[in-house]
């Protein structure tokens, strides 16, 4: 959207102190760089990814028919509460923060992110983190098992595993919100001359608004686990029924963090995808304007909606229907979104390399999640499917076929921006066809079940529920399988290649693709003009 | 000299940007103070209906204001 | 629903069909088996044959929806693409179209809003019940109080360790069976109270359309009504802890005759237990079951020793003004409740309940319990039944 009229790639290396930087590990320790950083983010995203996804494997295990074989159900609830928790604060917001750390200073034309030493450090608090919730696994009485949710009063009687689930969840979430300053100043402040806000790329745009809602939840979270931890040790009441506290309490708070949440990660996808599609529609992104609203609106409505998290908790009726109404009404930017995207594609020169795969795969598995999330948002059909599989069908369209298939696509089309080579097309390919079918094998049953009224988080089922189980795990192992794949596929991309061009996707237009391929350590030193 | 000249043109504009990139760092991180001790404050005050909707109104406030401020531009 | 079968010749089957097919291939175990449930239970009362139709509703309007978006998708995937030569048109802006298709999703909202509110008014429309049963969810286990008619009991599951071990074939209602199922009659509005005593759990039967959390400290109240005789099974649907999948819900609707009968038989058993109210009682024997009853009931917030508990407002019993005062005072307060002026968030809501659920000799003997033990020597130290029972009037 924005024409370019002095592409300088920053070679000149102006800062001499940069060349001399340390090599082999304390490279990667010591590093400021927001490419070296983004990496990071991306490896230890992919790596979580990997032990989440091996918790999955335990959990598709245990169900894979009825009765208890593999583990006992305080291990299988275990696997549960990790899974989430590694999942979402370890896999789905670190690897977003890794394509913001990568993209947004190119995509604005910046030298790096505004404070380099801050997000040198909030990459490095997330390995601590991660490694006590690994930790609390070994010790005595195991993990947190409450769910990744955490709800009190169950959550109160649990062992050490989960005051160091509540440590980590501080530790990350003060990453998280070092991130968001980080990123919000980036923005605001350094963008190259000409670059207004209104001509950014919408991945910085969505960027923007994410950062903005982390600021505002996470302390909610950092709050709410605060409490929970008094609670615990210091005899506080805040939650526990016991001690005259209220356990439904926490439920607000914890979804007035978790409800915006959903959005901190799926914006960002949001805005991945708004590269891509245009980029191989060959054609401007239908709407910019209306979308950058329906992003804000997305936000601000995430706000209001929290309670239909908690529609059988007994609430009063005038406030269920208000959070009903609330709910049904994301659906309007969602699909305003939706339209655009369309609309970009429609009359345009189409090409189906990878990213745009993975972005049509997207789109149409999320649509599939945005309507069960319109029917678990209407009170009625909320209580019938509430705490069932239908819930956990719902989320994992949003979260791994939505989010996770976004980062996906982003990581084939900037790979050879971050290379310097082209991937291998068919195996990309091959990874997209194995996620796309195997992740339908695996959660699409998950509706039938969750409509038959199997409850979620159950280490063994009824025989009514025995065969769409089993259909799901094999799915989910052959899912899981396929990732290395991908694993693969970067690696041989990192390793060698045909050699990209500098602008290797022909639609592309933003101010990353006027660098050369690989991009290099130092960019942007003398800001680019937009026009 | 002229180099030199350049050098600290240079230099001050850098010191404005790290100054500006603080101010907003700052700015942003009183947000964040605020919204955590505030959450334990309303809570502690009163019961928990008038809380949340103290933090809710603080926070949609906060999101009216800093997302309006930049779509003009 | 499931047939009989034996299911550890099943089980060895699934796992030699998973070893031979590996991952990948959305294999197809036990066609003939017919367990390939994907829709809503069979509604059992009116309220879920609602959710049901409400659902279909919603789900067509969603599938037209989906057909016609990625309809246009796929138009323009094949039309307008690259490699048939179609060259890109750079529009990027239709102010026209754009409040379309604002607007017409918002009517399709509202269209969908209205009939889920109706019946969000009817699911919670808790008044005029013809019984009322509270559910209190334990870790676990549920118990079930017939509150009018002074009984209650624990519903437990019965299914045998061997089976959840793979030791034994699996019963057609693995999972789904216990000892004692809530037993309700058919065609009556029965009002449900669900609390908790520990932690959360949620009492969730989708052939009823019930589902309610189980809050502790806090009663909640959901209603349903089963239209056809029959039992209907539910599970706890709130991770309750490590046997979260073992605390099933059977509800068993029985005939108005049939329940009659059993509600005399229950009570015949629950009074066998209870003796007769008019007897007139020693105090030692007041004492014995008013420990007993104490402990079960009043222990939880007013200590076994009778100390209280200040942080949910719960008094001492020690030298308390209203047990040591006169006893008809005390038999008030115990069977209406009281708020002592300050309301607490404490465990009861801050307040003394109402146990008026327990019977008469329960509350006689627990008041004289009260007014004799941990030193309390009350003036008028012995409450009989029949004083309890002139005062519930």
């Amino acid at each position: 959207m924005s024409s370019i009229t002095q592409p300088i790639g920053g070679h000149e290396h102006a800062h001499d102190d940069h060349a001399h930087h340390p090599t082999g590990i304390m490279r990667w320790v010591t590093t400021t760089n927001h490419k070296d950083i983004g990496t990071l983010y991306l490896w230890f995203s992919f790596t979580m990814f990997i032990v989440g996804g091996c918790m999955a494997f335990v959990i598709r295990a245990e169900l894979f028919e009825p009765g208890l074989q593999i583990v006992t159900p305080e291990f299988f609830n275990e696997m549960t509460t990790l899974h989430g928790l590694i999942m979402i604060f370890g896999a789905l917001m670190p690897g977003a923060v890794g394509f913001a750390n990568w993209m947004i200073p190119m995509q604005i034309g910046a030298p790096d992110m505004a404070f380099a030493r801050m997000n040198n450090w909030s990459f490095w608090l997330l390995p601590p983190a991660a490694l006590m919730l690994l930790i609390s696994l070994f010790v005595p009485g195991g993990a947190a098992g409450g769910g990744w949710t955490l709800y009190p009063p169950l959550t109160i009687e649990q062992g050490m595993g989960m005051d160091l689930t509540i440590f980590a969840i501080h530790i990350m979430g003060a990453s998280s919100i070092m991130g968001s300053i980080n990123i919000i100043t980036t923005i605001l402040n350094l963008r190259a001359p000409g670059m207004t806000l209104m001509k950014m790329p919408l991945f910085c745009w969505t960027w923007l608004i994410t950062a903005y809602l982390l600021i505002a939840v996470m302390p909610v979270l950092a709050g709410a686990v605060t409490m929970l931890l008094t609670d615990r040790h210091f005899g506080t009441s805040f939650f526990n029924a016991a001690g005259g506290g209220d356990p439904i309490l926490f439920q607000h708070v914890f979804w007035f963090f978790g409800h915006p949440e959903v959005y901190i990660i799926i914006l960002p996808a949001f805005g991945i995808i708004s590269e891509i599609i245009p980029t191989f529609s060959r054609k401007p992104l239908f709407g910019y304007a209306s979308m950058v609203y329906a992003v804000a609106a997305i936000a601000i409505l995430s706000f209001m909606v929290w309670a239909h998290h908690m529609f059988t908790t007994g609430l009063p009726t005038a406030g269920i229907l208000f959070y009903m109404y609330a709910t049904m009404l994301i659906a309007v930017p969602t699909g305003v979104k939706v339209f655009n995207w369309l609309a970009t594609m429609w009359k345009g020169s189409i090409s189906l390399e990878a990213p745009m795969m993975f972005a049509l795969g997207f789109l149409f598995l999320f649509v599939i999640g945005g309507f069960t999330g319109l029917v678990l948002g209407i009170v009625p059909l909320d209580v019938a499917l509430h705490d069932t599989y239908y819930v956990v069908a719902h989320f994992h369209y949003v979260m791994v076929a939505g989010t996770l298939f976004a980062f996906f696509g982003g990581v084939y089309y900037w790979l050879p921006k971050w290379t310097g080579h082209m991937y291998d097309e068919s195996l990309a390919k091959w990874h997209f066809w194995l996620s796309f079918i195997l992740f339908n094998v695996t959660f699409f049953p998950m509706h039938f079940l969750g409509l038959a009224g199997m409850p979620r988080r159950v280490p063994d089922y009824p025989q009514q529920f025995a065969d769409w189980n089993m259909v799901s795990s094999i799915g989910a192992f052959g899912f899981g399988l396929s990732q290395l794949v991908f694993l693969y596929a970067v690696i041989k991309c990192i390793r060698g290649g045909k050699p990209a061009p500098a602008k290797p996707w022909d639609g592309a237009t933003s101010l990353e693709w006027t660098l050369p391929s690989p991009a290099p350590y130092h960019s942007f030193e003398t800001p680019p003009v937009v026009r | 000299m002229s180099t030199g000249i350049t050098q600290n043109r240079r230099d001050l504009r850098v010191s404005k940007l790290r100054a500006a990139n603080r101010r907003t760092g700052f700015g942003l991180l009183a947000i964040v103070l605020v919204f955590f001790f505030g959450f334990f404050a309303s809570r502690l005050v009163s019961s928990p209906d008038v809380s949340i909707a103290v933090v809710g109104v603080a926070v949609l406030l906060y999101l009216g204001v800093a997302i309006g401020r930049h779509l003009r531009r | 629903m499931v047939g009989n079968r034996n299911g550890r010749t099943r089980s060895r089957f699934r796992w030699r069909l998973a070893a031979a097919l590996g991952a990948g291939l959305p294999a197809v175990p036990g066609v003939a088996l017919a367990d390939w449930d994907w829709n809503f239970q069979p509604p059992g009362s009116s309220i879920s044959a609602q959710i049901t139709h409400l659902h279909e509703i919603i789900f067509w309007i969603c599938v037209v929806i989906f057909i016609g978006v990625f309809g246009t998708m796929f138009y323009a995937l094949i039309k307008h693409r690259k490699s048939v030569g179609h060259q890109a048109v750079q529009f990027h802006e239709n102010t026209t179209v754009e409040v379309v298709w604002t607007v017409i999703p918002l009517l399709i909202l509202i269209f969908m809003a209205w009939p889920a509110t109706k019946l969000i008014l009817a699911m919670h429309d808790t008044s005029a019940p013809g019984m009322t049963v509270k559910v209190t969810g334990y870790q676990w286990k549920w118990g079930y109080d017939y509150v009018q008619e002074g009984f209650g009991f624990y519903s437990t599951l019965s299914t045998p360790y061997a089976e959840i071990r793979n030791r034994a074939a699996k019963d057609p209602h693995y999972l789904l069976e216990v000892d004692n199922p809530l037993v309700v009659p058919v065609d009556t509005k029965v009002r449900v109270l669900v609390t908790a005593a520990d932690v959360l759990h949620s009492w969730y039967v989708p052939a009823l359309g019930v589902q309610q959390e189980a809050i502790p400290g806090f009663v909640r109240d959901t209603w349903f009504e089963a239209d056809k005789v029959g039992i209907y099974r539910g599970q706890c649907s709130k991770l309750c802890g490590k046997e979260h999948a073992f605390m099933p819900i059977v509800v068993e609707v029985k005939s108005k005759d049939d329940y009659a009968k059993w509600l005399a038989e229950q009570k015949q058993k629950a009074g066998a237990a209870a003796e007769d109210p008019n007897k007139v009682w020693s105090l030692n024997d007041l004492l014995a079951k008013g420990q007993q009853v104490f402990n079960g009931n009043c222990a939880a917030c007013h200590q076994p020793n009778g100390t209280g508990n200040a942080a949910i407002g719960a008094p001492a019993l020690v030298g308390d003004k209203v047990v040591l005062g006169p006893r008809q005072h005390q038999i008030d307060v115990v069977l209406n409740g009281q708020t002592n002026g300050v309301v607490m968030t404490g465990g009861a809501g801050g307040k003394m309940p109402s146990w008026k659920g327990l019977s008469d000799v329960d509350i006689a003997s627990v008041i004289s319990y009260t007014r004799n033990s941990w030193g309390n020597k009350a003036g008028e130290n012995i409450v009989q039944p029949s004083e309890v029972k002139a005062e519930r009037k």
